[in-house]
Order: C-alpha cells, then structure tokens, then sequence
C-alpha cells in the first residue's frame, strides 16, 4: 500500500530487503486531532511490531513517539506502552527512549523524564549512560525550578530517590550507578545546599536499604566533602546520621573509618559534634587490632584510586602486606584461599616466583566501585592492578555466579596476572624478542598475554582435578596451545610448557621465536603477532602449519580442556 | 575453522575492527576526559549488545573490547590496569 504522505497515513514503501515504514503527521491536524492521529498511528505499530521487526520500522515508530513527546501533549503517556511489542530490540529502542528522555528534559516535562527512565531501568546495561544525563547541567535546572515551584513536576531528587529504590528491587547492582549520578549532582557547585540535603538524606535511606552500598556511599560523600567545602557546614544535621549509622555499627570496616574521618577533617571545627565524631572514629581506626588491616586497605585505595601522596605517610611494607580475606563473601573467600593452595601446590611454578608471590599475597576485593572510573557495563568479571598486589572482582558476577568453581576459575586467573606482574612482566608489551642487549623488539599483542594466563590458570585447576566448565579466551588459548606443540625442549633442557611459562613471566618470547620460525618459517612468529586478536592467530597458525605439513587434527581447538590436562 | 574464517572475513567483523580502530584513535588523540568517558560508554554499549545479539563474534572481539577498555583508562586515569 503506498498512500501521499499528505494524505497522513502509513507509507510502505515495501522492497524485497527493506520494508520502510514512516509515518507523517498531516501539518492540517491539530490539537487534539493531531494527537489522536499520532497515537492510533502509534498503537498500530505497537501491535504489529515484534523482536523481529525490521530496524526501519522500529525507527519509525521511535520517531512518531519523538515526535508526540515534542508536541508536549502527552504527559499522560506511557513509554512502556509506546514500546510494547519492542522488546527483543533493546537496543533501537533504548536509544529512542534516551532521546524522548532528554526530549522531555529539556521540555521540562518530568512525568515524561520519569516515565522514559523508568522503562530505561527495566533495560538491561541502560543505567550507565542514564544516569550521566541525569547529572547534566540541566537536569539541575530543571530540579532547580522543581523546588521553586515553578512547575508542577517531580522533584529529581525525588524522581533518582525512587529511581534507586525501583533499582534495589530489580536490579540492586545497577543502583550504584543511581548512587553516583547522585555524587555527580551533589559534587557540582551549581546544586544548592537544599538538594545536597535531600540528596544525603537519600543516601541515608540507601544505606539503610542496600546492603553493601557502604563503599560507594562513602565515595560519593568523600567526593561532597572536596567539592562542597563552603557548604559543609551546613550539612552536619544531615551528614551526622549517617556518620552514626557507621558509629553505631558493631564492627566498623577500617577503611570505612577512615573515610569517614576524612570527611569530617574537612568539616570547620567549629561545627557542633564533629570533635567527638571524629575522636570516635579515629580512636577505631588507630585501634591496634585495627590498624595493619586499616593501613593495607586504605593505603591500597588511595594508592589506586585517589590520594597519592598519602601513601607517603605509610610504611612501605603496608603496601603489600596484611590482606585479608574478612571481608569477602563466603564462596569467594573459600575460592580465593584455594586459589593461592593452588598456586603452592603448583610445583611447575618456579620457586622463587612462589615465593615472592606469599611474601605479597594479592588482596581480593570484592567491589564495584571499580567500575567508577574504569569500568563500564556488565562484562568485566575483574582485574589486576599492576604495581599493587590489589585483585578485584567485581560484586555483580560474584552474586550472580555464586558456584565456587566459577569464582576459582576467575580468582586463578587474575593470581597469575598477578605473578606475571612481579616476575616483571609489562602488559603494555605482550612479547618481545631480545637479540642483543640494546636490541629488542616489543609486541604489544594482549591475546598472548591472556592465552597464557587462561591457559596456565587451566592447568592449576586441572592439576588439582578441578573440572572446567568453560575457557576464558577460548581462540587465544587454542592458539598459544598450538604455538606449545610446535615447542621442543631447549638445549638448557626446558620443556615447551615451561618455556612458555617463562616466555607468559618475562615476556621474553626470544626462544619461542626461534623454534616458531624454525618449523613454520622465516617471519612466522613475527606474522602471529601482528594478529589483532587470538581468532586471527588461530587462523594464521592452522595456515602456516597446513603450508608446513605438520598435522594438528589431533590437536583440535574444540578440545581444548582436554589439551591442556595433558 | 571454517566458522571462524566465516566471522572473520565477515562484514560485522571489519565493521566492528574499524570502529575499534576509530575509537582507539580518538583515545589517543583526546585530552579530554568527557570525550575518553563517551569513548567508554559507546564501546561498552557496542560491545553489550554485541554479546546479546552475536556472541560468536563477541567472543572473537573480547580481547579487543578488552585493550580498548585498559587503554582508555590509562588515558583517564595515568593508571595500568589489566581488565578480564
């Protein structure tokens, strides 16, 4: 059917590949009538599009609510009916719904605001970027008029307060994104003390609600206290609940102390109650049971996240020393004491590497706060920090893959990261080749790097008969695996899987190159790597050993775990 | 193998190594720490849906979301990190 597009109805314009549907709202409709015509337009949409509608046509409905939104008419309606039928297609419709978010922001229509983010939190991965426009300077203009009066919309504090309160019922994790966007907003200069108020009282209600927020709330107020010094005083009435929510606890964390007296050093003295505050706490900090898990915590944060210089004031060997286990979640506790068994047990482990690895055993923390400044999105399970001993993993895979195998798997993973760290490795070189003390060539290839670690990491949890249920980095696993069967024993009489292990440790792939190139061919390790990834590699090994006649059938990929238990 | 040489002579798969490339890129070349964070937010939101909607290829591209992730932070931050 092809109708004019003044005619105001639906155009099809129906090609085999494409079947583009638009919809025009006829410019002699208005009022009500204009209205009407976009939202039967609308609900005809919704009920014919499905998962696996073509994109075009989402498109075009997303456009047509745009384009109802723009019309400021339609407080009333609902995005999650507007997008019924959508699902499947998270991701057309989440960036429509974003933009009909910021529409109804910047029209300052907050039912709207509050209905869009409200769908958008029923998505999966939507909150990060939610709510950096919700800390947009004119989200604060908007909750600026709010509170004057001006309008009769929601208060965004307000909206973000049952935003995170929504979250905690869905979604627990995604309301440390809410918590931030809340840190964001109170952080700017441009937010008046009486948001700042109902933004602490907030994180009161969250604290109280939210079990494991401790950490982030305490970021965020550690932030305020920085950013907002001028109105600190303003906001002990508010500030002193939560400081005593963490007073009257049973057993305060150090570090969660010591955050706290930051805070309230930052306070001017004069404030009513912040000395015996802040004597309080800093009697629990310096408290001597407290004080080497105190120091490794607080040195190991602020080293990594914030304040350099404090680590100046501690000695040295705090640095490494005193990890804990306390604080983590019983399966993963049980996982990370095992993965370090693991590592004693592995007797293929050179010994001065074991050895220096228990002298700084790594300090696993489990925490999301991580992500804060690095980390977007669920797909990171966790990570090493090079120059420090400091693992972490992140809470949301911890909660959702309770299994301890699993946790094992990941915390093996990261300890052997870890090790190759303080045998020298650099992760910004992946391999390089040495001829010649001031000539060397750097590859920066991570697909070796991590092929390794996976590999080895299996290897510990097989030795022990730990089965896997699946491979981290399966291509680059296969790949380094192949690379180990074209090895032979050197003329120092180390085995391929041990001249791997010192080439993962060291980065030195010298020898490794030289038996590659020998079976496989001038520039042969040189061409691997400059592959981008371990699927390139795979590929560009299988060919070159095709062209070499060397059989690898039996070395199949899809057998990996198999591989490496040998 | 042939799977693999399928993913990897495919459109989605050059597209995906041309953002990849683009975004790292515009890592290097930025000063700016909105621009390293929008950086952030699009290659997570690429690859978040990638997983969804083609987790063959994701799985192909992991490392590369990977050294995307660890070379913007380094650029955030002046901080080594190394992500799994």
């Amino acid at each position: 059917m092809v109708v004019t597009k003044e005619e105001g109805t639906r155009i099809d314009n129906q090609t085999p590949d494409q079947n583009v549907l638009s919809y025009v709202i006829p410019e002699r409709l208005q009022g009500p009538a204009r209205i009407r015509f976009a939202q039967n337009r609308l609900s005809e949409i919704s009920e014919t599009i499905t998962a696996d509608s073509n994109i075009d046509r989402l498109l075009g409905a997303l456009e047509l609510a745009q384009q109802i939104f723009h019309m400021h008419c339609s407080l009333d309606f609902n995005p999650i009916d507007i997008h019924r039928g959508m699902i499947g297609s998270e991701q057309i419709v989440y960036s429509g719904v974003v933009s009909v978010f910021r529409d109804a922001l910047d029209s300052e229509h907050a039912e709207v605001a509050y209905l869009a983010a409200t769908y958008l939190l029923s998505l999966n991965e939507a909150n990060d970027q939610l709510f950096q426009v919700f800390s947009q300077p004119r989200m604060l203009d908007l909750s600026q008029d709010f509170l004057d009066g001006h309008t009769n919309g929601r208060d965004c504090i307000a909206t973000l307060r049952d935003l995170v309160s929504q979250s905690l019922t869905s979604n627990p994790q995604d309301s440390w994104s809410a918590i931030r966007a809340l840190g964001d907003l109170a952080s700017n200069s441009e937010t008046s003390p009486e948001h700042l108020i109902s933004i602490l009282n907030c994180f009161q209600s969250i604290l109280t609600d939210l079990s494991g927020s401790e950490a982030v709330i305490l970021t965020q107020l550690q932030r305020i206290s920085q950013s907002r010094t001028q109105v600190l005083s303003q906001l002990s009435s508010s500030l002193y609940p939560i400081i005593d929510m963490f007073l009257e606890s049973q057993s305060p964390r150090p570090d969660h102390c010591f955050l706290l007296s930051t805070i309230l050093d930052r306070m001017p003295s004069r404030v009513e109650g912040r000395t015996r505050r802040l004597e309080q706490l800093r009697g629990l900090f310096t408290h001597p049971e407290n004080v080497p898990l105190a120091r490794a915590h607080c040195a190991n944060h602020i080293r990594t996240f914030t304040d350099r210089s404090f680590i100046a004031q501690l000695p040295e060997e705090s640095l490494y020393h005193d990890a804990s286990q306390d604080d983590l979640p019983p399966t993963m506790a049980r996982a990370t004491e095992r993965a370090l068994e693991i590592i004693r047990q592995c007797e293929w482990i050179p010994s001065e590497i074991r050895e220096s690895f228990f002298q700084t055993p790594p300090l696993f923390v489990v925490d999301n706060t991580l992500g804060e400044s690095a980390i977007t999105g669920n797909m990171i399970a966790g990570c090493h920090i090079p120059g420090t001993n400091l693992i972490f993993l992140a809470s949301r895979s911890v909660e959702a893959e309770a299994s301890e195998s699993v946790l094992l798997h990941r915390a093996l993973h990261e300890c052997f990261h870890y090790m190759d760290h303080l045998a020298g490795g650099n992760m910004d070189i992946a391999a390089y080749l040495r001829s010649g003390r001031n000539n060397t060539i750097a590859y920066t290839a991570a697909w070796v790097n991590e092929g390794l670690c996976e590999l080895f990491n299996n290897r510990g949890l097989l030795g022990v008969n730990v089965l896997i249920g699946s491979t981290s980095y399966p291509n680059e696993v296969g790949v380094v695996l192949y690379i180990e069967r074209l090895l032979e024993t050197s003329a120092e009489g180390r085995t391929p899987s041990e001249l791997l292990f010192r080439a993962f440790l060291t980065d030195d792939f010298t020898e490794v190159q030289r038996q590659i190139n020998l079976r496989l061919g001038e520039n042969a390790f040189e061409r691997l790597m400059a592959c981008r990834n371990g699927a390139e590699a795979v590929v560009a090994i299988t060919e070159m050993m095709e062209n070499a006649h060397i059989s690898y059938f039996n070395w199949s990929n899809s057998n990996i775990v198999r591989e490496i238990a040998r | 193998m042939d799977d693999l040489n399928k993913i990897l002579n495919s459109k989605e798969y050059a597209d995906a190594q041309t953002q990849i490339i683009n975004w790292k890129t515009r890592i290097k070349q930025t000063k700016n720490k909105d621009e390293l964070i929008t950086v952030r937010l699009e290659a997570s939101t690429f690859f978040s849906s990638m997983e969804k909607q083609d987790p063959e290829l994701f799985n192909v591209l992991k490392i590369n979301f990977k050294e995307l992730l660890e070379l913007d932070h380094k650029k955030l931050t002046g901080q080594n990190i190394v992500i799994d």
